[in-house]
């Protein structure tokens, strides 16, 4: 299945093109870095810091920014993985992003059906210290891709 | 406040320090003490990013030429000594089998000119293969000749 991603027309644009994949992988980076900047900014707030924002209005914005930019790193992501897969799964760093990722995912939507975000319990608060830990790893573990 | 936010920082970065302080796989992977010659027909090409990858079947006799040692290599931008590498280069002693050959990203192919090489084209390689006890027919290129010219591409070339 992965070499067969690998072998249609998609990959082999993607690998082939002189700017093709450098391309990808910085619109790839550009969309994760404004998605986990409005992760921090929000899981920030609801630590604590600047009290004086509105929590569901700055949620309603870092959700609003955070969305697309989700759609765009998922898309360049797969376009990667869609010409190179062979090579990616097998890869350490790879497996421990993804794992980190469908983590994070259900991190978040144990988060907002529990609808604590405007009085954290302690399990909430752990929750909003695993995201921002959680999206800081799923960087390191995505560099560390082409390392080992 | 603000000491338990420092405490949940320096929580984080212990917990992420073992990750970042993994073993880097790209050129520091290759024992760049140990320069090696590869001569032999291209028998494979990705000619694809992140780095061109070609098959290469060592050719019958390997020795390294008389002259490469003087040969001088074409200036490019990270300073690359082609006078003290060249000299202390050795034949690839492995040649039962096909050897996996990795150039330069398809961008600096291009600055340097190199066109798409065909399956069947000889070449001659300067590189780095592992430590000579993880012993994989696998090199990484400093230098590469085809039909007589030379490229230096570890780097862009200097213009």
């Amino acid at each position: 299945m992965l070499a067969w991603l690998s072998e249609t027309a998609f990959a082999a644009w993607v690998r082939g093109g002189t700017w093709t994949y450098p391309l990808i992988e910085a619109v790839h980076i550009a969309a994760f870095a404004v998605l986990v900047g409005a992760v921090v900014v929000l899981d920030l707030r609801l630590l604590g810091m600047a009290r004086a924002l509105d929590v569901r209005r700055l949620a309603r914005l870092a959700h609003a920014v955070a969305m697309p930019a989700a759609a765009v790193a998922a898309v360049t992501g797969l376009s990667m993985f869609i010409a190179r897969g062979p090579e990616l799964w097998p890869n350490l760093a790879f497996r421990v992003k993804l794992v980190l990722l469908a983590g994070l995912a259900v991190n978040a939507a144990i988060f907002h059906m529990r609808d604590v975000m405007l009085r954290l319990d302690p399990w909430a608060r752990l929750q909003v210290l695993a995201s921002l830990a959680g999206w800081f790893a799923v960087i390191i573990a995505g560099r560390l891709i082409a390392y080992v | 406040m603000y000491s338990r936010r420092a405490v949940v920082a320096a929580a984080v970065a212990a917990a992420l320090a073992p990750l970042i302080a993994q073993a880097h796989h790209g050129w520091s992977s290759f024992d760049q003490e140990r320069p090696l010659y590869l001569a032999g027909t291209v028998e494979a090409v990705k000619w694809e990013n992140p780095h061109v990858v070609l098959t290469v079947r060592p050719a019958d006799t390997l020795a390294v030429p008389a002259d490469l040692a003087m040969r001088s290599m074409p200036a490019q931008e990270q300073p690359v000594d082609a006078a003290a590498i060249l000299p202390r280069t050795t034949a690839v002693s492995d040649v039962s089998g096909t050897w996996t050959v990795e150039l330069a990203p398809l961008p600096r192919m291009q600055a340097w000119d190199v066109s798409a090489i065909a399956p069947g084209t000889s070449v001659e390689l300067v590189g780095y293969s592992f430590p000579a006890d993880r012993a994989e027919r696998i090199m990484r290129v400093e230098f590469l000749l085809i039909d007589g010219k030379a490229y230096s591409i570890r780097s862009m070339p200097k213009r």
